[in-house]
């Protein structure tokens, strides 16, 4: 009687036992989840700074990662939405010899359309521009007046069929930089993006054939500088 | 006895005994008062006086013959005062024109007394007094330097040296460079590059004003000095520097206690900066008055210069932004 009572205490014990043990395991990985999602989980600024040096070393693939956890925190930043559209308008120019990572690099993301990129496009490079319009686009959403954003926002309507038309877009850049406040419009940045845009409308102009507009566009162009 | 009184006795001796000798002789026997002599008598009695006065007066004469004696004075004389002694060296060997020039007359001595005053004649029309004094002469040329100085003596003493002073060679930073490397939170970022508020040299200076907004979101800005303009080291021109020795620039916070890094050169690319890596200051804390710091480019490559100057913050450093004040930015030689 003792020992069929001290078998039946004892299979039971073990239940009792094996239960409380999953249930200390699932607590202790609920506290390990949520000590390390409060305390040592990766912040939003140490994520997009993580990306930008990845981004600064040409390893996009791994900026663009850091950038989409940075994103799962701030779905609505539009700076790391730009970061990571420069990511992918690098894995679309796929030459390590040439990054585009800022404003200063605006006429130079025109220049290699028409020096390199026109006659050798491929299908894998048009959907990283794709995705970088697509990062671009939702950063103007947000920040509709950066002309950094807006410009590369415009000036990927030269890779993408289906993207802005160059000419009004710049026009609208420049239109919205001379809305800006005078402080804003003497920043250096923002007065080489408007001398960009009036580049890229020029640059436009060639490209639709209409050289009467190309040699004045061109022409109004140096005179300003 | 004295030397006096020994041959005054022998030679009154003497007299005595030719008296006698001459008395005992002739007179007495002639009067019939006392003894008479012999004639041996006599005669040693009078030669002995004739001895006695012959050493009496021998001795007397030598005495008036010997020069006088040495009186061994009992003060020591007064030694004639002599000059001090100029001497004085300058620093650095070979200044330039607008260079702060030490003066040093500390070598100077005086071998009997001390120096009470130094005055200087830096030959330019400037004087000044004191045992070290600093100068700077706003002209190139040759210059003669005269230190007088005075002893507690009242005597003087001069020292002449020539110095060339040549003409310095600078280069203005925002002469030669363009603000166009605006980096990190641009957007944060204002410059006045003629501005008129309290310029260190009238009539402007420069003024940048950061508002640690994140406009960009990196966290920090600054503002690259590039030659030419927006020359991040994809363009082959810079600017050769060569023979520079060093960068100097003045700068004030508007409050104080800006944070703020500066640098000289650093930029990559296809055609870097000749400066690698970039020479800095170090994170600095300016105050609200002008100071003047210095970048040291001893030694370094400066044949293609691009970033000329950087100015750097943080939103860290500086939590709430702030306005800091730019002037005199140069390259020197």
């Amino acid at each position: 009687m003792t020992l069929s009572l001290n078998g039946s205490m004892k299979k039971s014990e073990k239940i009792s036992i094996a239960v409380s043990i999953v249930a200390m395991c699932i607590s202790a990985i609920s506290l390990y989840i949520s000590v390390y999602v409060t305390w040592f989980a990766p912040t939003f600024e140490q994520l997009v700074e993580e990306g930008n040096i990845h981004l600064e070393k040409g390893e996009y693939w791994k900026a663009i990662r850091c950038y989409d956890k940075a994103l799962e925190i701030k779905p609505d930043d539009p700076n790391v939405l730009r970061d990571k559209g420069y990511a992918f308008i690098n894995l679309g120019i796929d030459n390590e010899n040439i990054s585009v990572t800022q404003y200063s690099d605006a006429k130079k993301f025109i220049d290699y359309y028409f020096e390199c990129y026109k006659n050798q496009s491929t299908m894998a490079r048009q959907y990283y521009f794709e995705r970088a319009f697509q990062c671009f686009s939702e950063a103007k959403i947000l920040k509709p007046e950066d002309p950094e954003i807006l410009f590369y926002y415009v000036s990927l309507g030269f890779y993408l069929p289906t993207g802005p038309d160059p000419i009004n877009g710049f026009n609208e850049i420049i239109n919205t930089i001379e809305n800006l406040p005078p402080y804003k419009k003497e920043q250096y940045p923002v007065k080489l993006i408007k001398r960009c845009s009036w580049y890229g409308i020029c640059i436009a102009y060639k490209e639709y054939g209409e050289e009467v507009k190309a040699e004045e566009c061109f022409r109004k162009l140096n005179e300003t500088n | 006895m004295n030397n006096v009184t020994t041959p005054m006795i022998l030679i009154g001796a003497g007299i005595i005994f030719i008296f006698f000798g001459i008395i005992g002789y002739i007179i007495l026997p002639k009067m019939g008062i006392g003894p008479r002599l012999t004639k041996w008598a006599r005669i040693c009695l009078g030669v002995t006086g004739i001895i006695l006065l012959i050493i009496g007066l021998h001795i007397q004469i030598n005495i008036y013959i010997q020069p006088a004696p040495t009186v061994t004075p009992t003060l020591t004389p007064t030694p004639t005062p002599k000059p001090p002694i100029a001497v004085f060296f300058y620093t650095p060997l070979e200044p330039k024109v607008g260079d702060e020039i030490t003066f040093d007359a500390s070598q100077s001595y005086d071998p009997d007394g001390e120096i009470e005053e130094y005055e200087w004649d830096f030959g330019d029309g400037s004087r000044a007094k004191g045992v070290l004094v600093r100068h700077s002469y706003s002209e190139s040329g040759t210059f003669t330097v005269k230190l007088t100085i005075f002893d507690n003596n009242g005597k003087k003493n001069e020292s002449i040296q020539t110095i060339n002073i040549s003409t310095k060679k600078i280069v203005n930073v925002p002469d030669a460079f363009f603000p166009s490397g605006w980096m990190g939170d641009w957007g944060d970022i204002t410059l006045d590059d003629a501005c008129t508020d309290n310029p260190h040299s009238e009539p402007t200076c420069i003024k940048i004003t950061y508002s640690a907004a994140k406009s960009q979101g990196k966290g920090w800005a600054g503002i690259y000095w590039q030659y030419p303009d927006s020359n991040w080291g994809d363009n082959p021109d810079g600017r050769d520097l060569t023979g520079a020795t060093k960068l100097t620039f003045w700068a004030r916070g508007e409050k104080g206690g800006e944070k703020a890094e500066f640098k000289v050169g650093g930029i990559d690319g296809k055609y870097p900066d000749s400066i690698q890596p970039p020479v800095s200051t170090g994170v600095i804390v300016l105050s609200d008055k002008w100071q003047q710091y210095t970048i040291d480019l001893t030694g370094k490559d400066l044949s293609h210069v691009i970033g000329g100057f950087c100015w750097v913050t943080n939103k860290n450093q500086n939590p709430y932004g702030c306005t800091i004040y730019l002037d005199d930015i140069k390259f020197e030689w």
